[in-house]
């Protein structure tokens, strides 16, 4: 009862208009400027050929989702927790009879589910539009994406919200966030000539789910080659992981057993 | 522990709500409460103290908001920050500055922490605080984004008290409201300490309101407790006089006063110079001979009556 009555009150608080419509509007328009990448091809094609085209939508899709889901989930985890410190509802809410864990996962759950149901709702209606003569796939792979989705926004509010917690004022909690969203980005986008260079990125924390799922349908716009230089499925998984999950334990840590309101 | 910190008359050892021991926090380094000590029985206890006294600090310390550096606080027996949520089970609370969820309206937002207090009919509670502070009319249809400062105060008020807790601490409960707010503000606690038992700590800068209510005082001053103890008994004790005197010109008439042995302490508030003695009858005697020296004449002088204010003005030297 407790924590699904604060869980509806800090939702409902982030996703407050205009944000909601905001970001659907933002994310749609971006799925509609990959969905043109790939060439639509006739309804009588190979089944095969329709998979590797909706694998190719949805991996690009998922590459360009990464800076802008990035960025909002840091906006939003940022507002979520500096800003609630910073104006007193943080205190208002830890001098309830409330575990700090609650609170925790509930501003974590506020802002990640949504946006990753937003993102996926939206990949889903642009593919479904695309491929409409073979919906059976496109629900088969899109199931897929959703985990991937969820684990870009996770990193990103992860970040936010361990960045937040320390500096505890909104201004530089933000630049800091969206700053350190922008290096991974970088990181992660360098300019790819060699295998080497594939290799080097299912390394990085922004690409590494990405390239969990080009391992995950076997297929890779990139070509073969580098589906075959890139580590195994468990490996890709477990490292894109590791990097959302070691700052939202960190930041859970603090959260729980160290912050203190100063303000 | 200082003498006058213990507690006599009334007091039983198992009548305490609040015990503070050697608590000492520091902000860096700025030592915000150094060593503090008190204890509270039930009833209605005033923390009170000039800014950076360590008021708020001490209130949140209690909360389980800030961790203590050195020493132990406990409420209802139970360490405030390791067992901070069970205490908070117990207490309503109001923030110097209230924070809330803007976007509902105030009954909205007073059910929702009913449900988050785990009261039983959330919507019952919500209504019945509401009326306690007479915002039950506005606080139906507006958001609290667009409440007043005063309407924001009560509805944070509604919140401390939702659900009738054991104890009730209040860190400025009534610098937004206006007169009328203030005085039904005092009803409600005098009507809760007395009807439901429920206990009180109010930290406020308003002393003439906390003397109406308090049972209990507690005086704070560079993160220490300088008193404390029941009202009736902290008065009682004052064994000094404050004049209040009107001297033009004032300024050389001050410098001889600060050098007279029977002056404990002396301030000025405006034109007025509050001068508190130890010896009365040496004061009286020596008055016409300094405004000779000074060349000043008196144009008021009166005897201010014991009072919280007092006590305070004298316990702080001015």
């Amino acid at each position: 009862m407790k924590f699904s009555s604060l869980l509806k009150a800090e939702t409902e608080r982030v996703w407050s208009r205009p944000v909601l419509e905001l970001t659907s509007i933002l994310v749609f328009l971006l799925s509609l400027s990959v969905a043109p990448l790939v060439s639509v091809i006739p309804p009588d094609r190979l089944q095969a050929e329709i998979f590797s085209k909706i694998v190719g939508f949805i991996t690009l899709y998922a590459d360009s989702l990464t800076l802008f889901l990035g960025l909002i989930c840091a906006v939003l985890g940022t507002l979520s927790f500096a800003k609630d410190y910073e104006q007193g509802l943080l205190q208002t809410l830890l001098s309830l009879p409330l575990s700090r864990s609650l609170v925790f996962v509930s501003k974590l759950i506020a802002v990640t589910v949504p946006i990753t149901l937003i993102a996926w709702v939206t990949m889903v209606f642009s593919l479904s539009l695309s491929f409409y003569f073979a919906l059976d796939i496109v629900f088969r792979t899109a199931f897929y994406v959703l985990p991937i989705i969820f684990i870009i926004s996770l990193l990103s509010f992860s970040l936010a919200t361990l960045i937040s917690l320390l500096a505890k004022r909104i201004l530089p909690s933000i630049l800091a966030s969206t700053a350190s969203i922008l290096i991974l980005f970088m990181i992660s986008n360098p300019p790819m000539a060699t295998l080497g260079d594939f290799r080097y990125l299912a390394y990085t924390p922004l690409r590494a789910p990405v390239m969990t799922l080009i391992r995950v349908f076997g297929e890779s716009y990139f070509g073969s080659n580098v589906l075959e230089a890139l580590p195994e499925t468990g490996t890709l998984l477990t490292l894109s992981l590791t990097y959302a999950l070691v700052p939202l334990f960190f930041a859970f840590l603090y959260f729980t057993r160290k912050l203190e309101i100063k303000q | 522990m200082p003498t006058d910190l213990r507690i006599a008359g009334k007091l039983m050892p198992d009548e305490i709500v609040i015990e503070v021991e050697n608590l000492t926090k520091r902000f860096g380094p700025v030592e915000a409460l150094r060593n503090l000590s008190f204890k509270v029985p039930e009833g209605v206890a005033g923390l009170i103290g000039p800014n950076g006294a360590g008021k708020t600090t001490t209130i949140k310390i209690l909360m389980g908001l800030l961790r203590p550096d050195e020493g132990n606080a406990e409420v209802f027996g139970l360490n405030c920050w390791k067992d901070s949520l069970k205490i908070r089970g117990k207490i309503g609370f109001l923030p110097e500055k209230a924070a809330f969820y803007d976007h509902m309206t105030g009954l909205d937002y007073l059910i929702l922490i009913s449900e988050l207090k785990g009261l039983q009919n959330s919507r019952n509670e919500a209504s019945k605080a509401l009326s306690l502070v007479e915002l039950e009319s506005e606080a139906q249809n507006r958001r609290v984004r667009e409440y007043s400062a005063g309407m924001r105060q009560r509805l944070g008020l509604a919140q401390a008290l939702l659900g009738t807790p054991e104890l009730v601490i209040l860190d400025e409960p009534t610098s937004n409201l206006d007169p009328l707010g203030r005085i039904q503000f005092l009803d409600v606690i005098n009507k809760l300490s007395k009807e439901a038992g429920v206990a009180f700590l109010i930290s406020s800068h308003i002393l003439p309101e906390l003397e109406k209510v308090c049972d209990y005082v507690v005086l704070m001053d560079k993160g220490r407790a300088l008193k404390a103890g029941s009202l009736n008994q902290l008065l009682s004790k004052i064994t000094t006089s404050t004049f209040r005197m009107k001297v033009q010109p004032k300024e050389k008439f001050v410098e001889l006063l600060k050098r007279e042995a029977y002056v404990r302490s002396l301030w000025l508030e405006k034109d007025l110079v509050f001068v508190v003695v130890g010896e009365v009858e040496d004061f009286k005697r020596r008055l016409p001979v300094l405004l000779l020296e000074a060349q000043a004449s008196l144009e008021e002088l009166e005897v201010e009556g014991k009072s919280l204010e007092s006590l305070f003005k004298t316990s702080l030297g001015g």
